[in-house]
């Protein structure tokens, strides 16, 4: 796909000012200033609770801030209708831990239901999506090196391959960003790295975006331009990978037992 | 939360005391069948035309339990055949159905009929019919032309709402599988209102229907339907007793049935409380008295009766040598 | 739309759903508590004496003598009325099921659409539920007249209920992972139902469409009041006319049906499995030259063909049910008529007794089945003995014990015990067994295997993986299916009816065999009130413990 030549890529993919976001009387997030641009590869590192996921789901449209703006890829979803909503989530891809498939269809399927966004009708089956959608799905399985396996129950796939299939369906959606949250936390180290390096080099050949939330700091390190922790709700950290070291990055989860 | 918590404690705390210390509703004394009965079990089967059926054999009950000097707990049944075999195992003594339970029953159990209801003061008055009706208009005339028509009956083990009929039909030389296309409407009613509302050319009901019931509840009016057969007179609903009880208990039991109607129940005091004004039918004799609710199709007495009285049963089943009559 | 609407404090996440650590929530032991206290007041009240049992044994045996030798009659008008009953079985529970599916996606409390179209959805789930197929009978009778279709409308009415309850449960017992992956692509609502929520749900929902057509063919006496003939109608003529080798006849062709259509469910279930098995066939297509095209491979062709015979099925069932839409004209004054006369409900004494006396056996009633059923359903999983003769004879016996119809066991027992309550207790604990042995060994059979290969490779003994691995998520399905038996036990109490212990059925019978539809109308209140009050309870529970 060629699309990062021909995306209009004017201004960041993300912004975010001075958000905050309580649920109830909780505060998960305060005074989140955040802005990331086309084509970056952000490391979201931090400790559990931290609100890594919930800073992830305000970049979709799941939630929405309760101060503060957000705008992702020019719009504010707090200001979309459903609709419009709808639209702009067909341009984000979202790769969840659990991977999201579902276990008894086919990798094929699966991909295939990337593509959802782009269609009218309900699909069942493989065989009832447009041929045009099954020839990229084939595409998108070869670049995560998954075609032999295409027509396998994605049950029986490796936990690693589960995550190659869910990050094919985000390929069906052509997106311009992609959000990962927690996409190797249930995968062995060989298999995390294989799927970081897979998205990695995807995100250079397609020119998408990629926020991902990550425990693994020397992961973080290897595979990411930018780093930003965050703990108890705020940023604490943000900066270019090549400007960080692991001792600094490990002292944000070391002295959360101070927190 | 706490509320269903100390609900559930509360419950489970009555359960216990209530199991501990009160006896059951339910439970029996000694065992029906011995020699010598504690009890009596009397069951009845709901007929169509009682409304509260347990009600109104309370005095029957009664007077039951005055002659025998017995308890009688009262059963209502929803099946015959529940009540023929319970009788079969000897645990249920006395019992009220239909004749053609009874023309079942008396094969397999040691039962005799001591009485049968009569409806009015004239002996032999409780005896039923079978009516083919159609509707109002029809070219249906006769049961002769009915070859080729759809014809409504209740079921195929009901006297009234199909065996009557049928041996109706082939004494009228019709077969009344293969002359005529059968539809079981699974009730009296539904045999009616289908056969007013099209479904059927003609139907048969037991006569209590047409004449009393479906006018009764405004289900079919005046002149709605036109009879166009009537059977023989059939034996209404027995009181059977169990062989097996000794001699001065059944004698007692068929005593309690003769020795009162429902108007000499009324005077003793069975159903004190909830008499009623005697019926019209019952005639000038009895205008203005107080009369009890004799049994399920509100009687004026039982009259003996004896094995002979079902004799039209036999016949019937004679006649069409129908599945349900067979013998085991 | 795809969207689950964004929401400021947001709906529980997947996060917070995902890993369920075994909670003890009250519930799971509340409700057990709650049934073991009506258990024995119950058993005080029905005056339960199993030395009676014991001193009855011969008048059992004498009964069952008498359905020696088994006669069919006439063997092709038997297979007439067999397939008779099975088209309209299945015309009605076709009919169902195809309703059902909205409802539920509607009533499921993952429905992200306007609140007031999930109540209307839950409310008309348990009130078709609460009302008894009888009931639908005799108004369709009145509306379509005579014959099949009111019949199958009257079994589709009913079947609604449970199946889109159990659709329900279904839908809410699947992770939400996969739904919120496909609500982030952009999917629009039914196109994320469809690929998340249905194809997961698939296998569940065609083995309890599968059942309710068990019970449905069971169930088909009810069609003797719509005039539709059938199995069910012959079978209760011959119990009332005491021909009791043609009913011991027609209950083994019921069995044998019934043997069929449990194979049926079971290879079914192995074709479409949910979870992966050791056995699962992984390649679910044969890989062909061109890598989008999906080759036929076995799995594929018995995946179609079992989709196309059972459409087929469905389609030829409809047409053997048509009506005449010529009849709706002429039948609204007398539909209207007898709706009239179920105003004004009346609500008696009896009818407050009926209840109760249903009320108090169904549920003393599910306390047996349930522990019964548990017993047969832990025994026929894998996940304790892996004995597959064993499983595979539980799984037959609980289709005969279900084979063979409540009123049956009714007069065995009325034979040993003579009238009254504990008879039909025993009647109704039979079914209510084989009723939760049968919703037990499926959702025993549903648990997710995943996670407890991973325990197996801790060294865990089958001991520790069931308890630890499999019991957790067995609970939630534990607690609801037995509510829901006492659900159904409660309608099917009409046996207690034939043992002359009184309760709904009989009084509901009463009512409508003497044309006191104010009475019907006052037990159909009742009923539905009770059947709501099961369902909060089993609501509130889920959402305890799930
Ligand atoms: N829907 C919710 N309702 C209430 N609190 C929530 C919700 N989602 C997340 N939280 C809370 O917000 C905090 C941040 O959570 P999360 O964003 O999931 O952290 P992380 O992904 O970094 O582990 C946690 O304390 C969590 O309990
Ligand atoms: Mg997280």
């Amino acid at each position: 796909m060629s699309a990062s030549a021909t995306r209009p890529e004017n201004g960041p993919s993300v912004q975010l000012h001075d958000v905050g976001m309580s649920f109830g009387h909780k505060q998960v997030l305060s005074d989140i200033d955040l802005e990331i641009s086309p084509g970056h590869f952000v490391a979201l590192v931090g400790p559990s609770g931290a609100g890594k996921s919930t800073l992830l789901r305000l970049l979709n449209g799941s939630h929405l801030p309760t101060a503060g703006r957000v705008s992702v890829l020019g719009s504010e979803p707090a200001t979309c209708s459903r609709r419009e909503l709808q639209q702009l989530r067909t341009r984000i891809g979202f790769v969840f831990q659990q991977f999201g498939l579902v276990g008894r269809l086919s990798a094929m399927e699966n991909v295939l239901m990337g593509a959802l966004g782009s269609l009218r009708m309900p699909r069942y089956g493989v065989s009832t999506y447009p041929r045009d959608l099954r020839v990229r799905a084939a595409e998108n399985l070869e670049r995560v090196g998954l075609l032999e396996e295409r027509f396998q129950r994605c049950d029986t796939l490796s936990g690693g391959q589960q995550q190659r299939v869910a990050i094919a369906r985000t390929l069906m959606q052509d997106a311009e960003i992609v959000l990962a949250d927690e996409p190797v936390a249930s995968l062995d180290p060989s298999a995390s790295l294989s799927v970081l390096e897979t998205l990695r080099r995807l995100s250079a050949e397609d020119g998408f975006t990629v926020v991902c939330s990550l425990h693994q700091v020397d992961l973080a390190l290897r595979i990411s331009d930018r780093i930003v922790a965050v703990r108890d709700g705020a940023i604490v950290l943000d900066r270019a990978t090549s400007q960080t070291d692991e001792t600094e990055l490990r002292s944000i989860y070391s002295d959360r037992a101070a927190a | 939360m706490r509320l269903a918590l100390s609900l559930t404690v509360s419950l489970a705390a009555v359960a216990l005391v209530a199991s501990g210390c009160a006896e059951s509703p339910n439970a029996r004394g000694g065992s029906s069948g011995s020699d010598d009965p504690s009890e009596l079990v009397f069951a009845v089967v709901p007929t169509e035309d009682g409304e509260d059926l347990a009600k109104s054999f309370e005095p029957v009950v009664a007077a039951i339990e005055k002659k025998t000097g017995l308890d009688v707990s009262m059963e209502t049944v929803s099946s015959n055949a529940g009540v023929i075999e319970a009788q079969v195992a000897e645990r249920v003594d006395v019992a009220v159905y239909g004749a053609f339970s009874y023309y079942l029953a008396q094969d397999v159990a040691d039962i005799s009929p001591v009485a049968i209801d009569q409806l009015t003061p004239d002996p032999g008055s409780g005896t039923v019919n079978s009516y083919g009706v159609v509707k109002a208009g029809s070219d249906i005339s006769s049961i002769e032309d009915l070859k080729g028509a759809d014809v409504c009956f209740t079921d195929p083990a009901s006297t009234t709402g199909y065996l009557a009929a049928s041996a109706g039909l082939i004494e009228a030389g019709l077969d009344p599988e293969k002359d005529i296309n059968p539809v079981f409407a699974g009730g009296h009613d539904t045999a009616v209102t289908q056969m007013l509302a099209g479904d059927c050319d003609a139907a048969f009901a037991a006569s209590t229907f047409i004449d009393d019931i479906l006018p009764a509840k405004g289900v079919i009016k005046e002149g709605d339907v036109t009879k166009i057969w009537t059977s023989d007179g059939l034996p209404g609903s027995p009181m059977v007793v169990g062989n097996w009880l000794p001699e001065d208990v059944r004698k007692d039991v068929t005593a309690a049935m003769t020795d009162y109607d429902a108007v000499s129940a009324a005077e003793d005091g069975l159903c004190e409380g909830a008499e009623r004004e005697a019926p019209a039918p019952w005639g000038e004799e009895y205008a203005g008295k107080k009369a009890c609710e004799w049994g399920g199709t509100g009687a004026f007495a039982f009259e003996p009766a004896t094995d002979a009285v079902f004799d039209p049963i036999r016949k019937i089943c004679d006649v069409t040598d129908a599945d349900v009559c067979r013998e085991e | 739309m795809s969207v689950s609407t964004p929401v400021r404090p947001a709906p529980v996440t997947s996060e917070a759903r995902e890993p369920r650590p075994p909670r003890a929530a009250v519930a799971t032991w509340l409700i057990p508590l709650g049934y073991v206290a009506v258990a024995l007041f119950g058993t005080w009240w029905i005056a339960i004496d199993l030395a009676a049992l014991r001193d009855g044994a011969s008048d059992i045996s004498r009964l069952l003598a008498r359905m020696v030798p088994v006669t069919f009659g006439l063997v092709p008008a038997l297979l007439g009325l067999v397939l008779e009953t099975l088209w309209i079985a299945l015309a009605g529970t076709g009919i169902a099921a195809l309703v059902s599916l909205p409802l539920a996606a509607a009533a499921s409390r993952d429905f992200t659409g306007p609140k007031p179209v999930q109540w209307l959805a839950r409310g008309l789930i348990v009130v078709t539920r609460a009302v008894p197929s009888l009931v639908f009978a005799i108004v369709f009778v009145r509306i379509f007249g005579l014959g099949p279709f009111a019949g199958a409308l009257a079994i589709a009415f009913h079947s609604v209920g449970m199946i889109a309850k159990m659709m329900t449960d279904v839908f809410e017992e699947l992770t939400p992972a996969p739904r919120e992956s496909i609500d982030a692509v952009g999917s629009s609502r039914l196109q994320s139902f469809v690929a998340t929520t249905l194809s997961r749900a698939m296998p569940s929902v065609s083995s309890l469409v599968l059942y309710r057509l068990d019970i449905n063919i069971r169930a088909s006496a009810v069609l003797g009041l719509v005039g539709a003939g059938g199995i069910g109608v012959a079978l209760q003529t011959a119990i009332g006319s005491l021909n009791y080798h043609l009913a011991a006849g027609i209950i083994v062709v019921i069995a044998v049906l019934l043997l069929a259509l449990e194979l049926i469910s079971f290879l079914s279930q192995r074709a479409v499995a949910e979870h992966a098995h050791d056995g699962t066939v992984a390649e679910l297509y044969r890989r062909t030259p061109d890598p989008t095209r999906p080759g036929w491979n076995r799995g594929r062709a018995l995946r179609t063909g079992s989709a196309v015979v059972f459409a087929g099925a469905l389609l030829f069932a409809l047409t053997q049910v048509r009506f005449d839409p010529g009849r709706l004209s002429r039948s609204w004054q007398s539909t209207l008529d007898l709706l009239a006369g179920f105003v004004p409900p009346v609500i008696d004494p009896a009818v407050v007794t009926g209840i109760f006396e249903s009320l108090v056996m169904a549920l003393t009633a599910t306390t047996v089945g349930v522990v019964a059923g548990l017993v047969i359903a832990v025994l026929s999983s894998p996940h304790l003995i892996r004995f597959a003769p064993l499983s595979a004879l539980l799984r037959i016996l609980v289709v005969l014990i279900r084979s063979v119809p409540d009123v049956i066991y009714a007069l065995v027992f009325v034979a040993a015990l003579g009238l009254g309550p504990f008879a039909g207790f025993l009647a109704l604990s039979i079914s209510c067994t084989a009723l939760a042995a049968k919703f037990f060994t499926d959702s025993l059979e549903n648990v997710d295997p995943a996670p407890l290969r991973a325990l197996e490779a801790t060294g865990a003994s089958r001991l520790q993986v069931f308890v630890s691995g499999v019991w957790p998520r067995f609970v939630p399905s534990l607690i609801g299916n037995s509510l829901f038996t006492s659900d159904l036990a409660l309608r099917e109490s009409a046996v207690l009816g034939i043992v002359g212990a009184g309760g709904v059925g009989f009084v509901l019978q009463e009512s409508v065999a003497t044309l006191d539809y104010g009475t019907t109308a006052g037990v159909l209140i009742c009923l539905v009130v009770v059947v709501v009050a099961l369902e909060a309870v089993a609501r509130w529970a889920r959402k305890k413990v799930i």
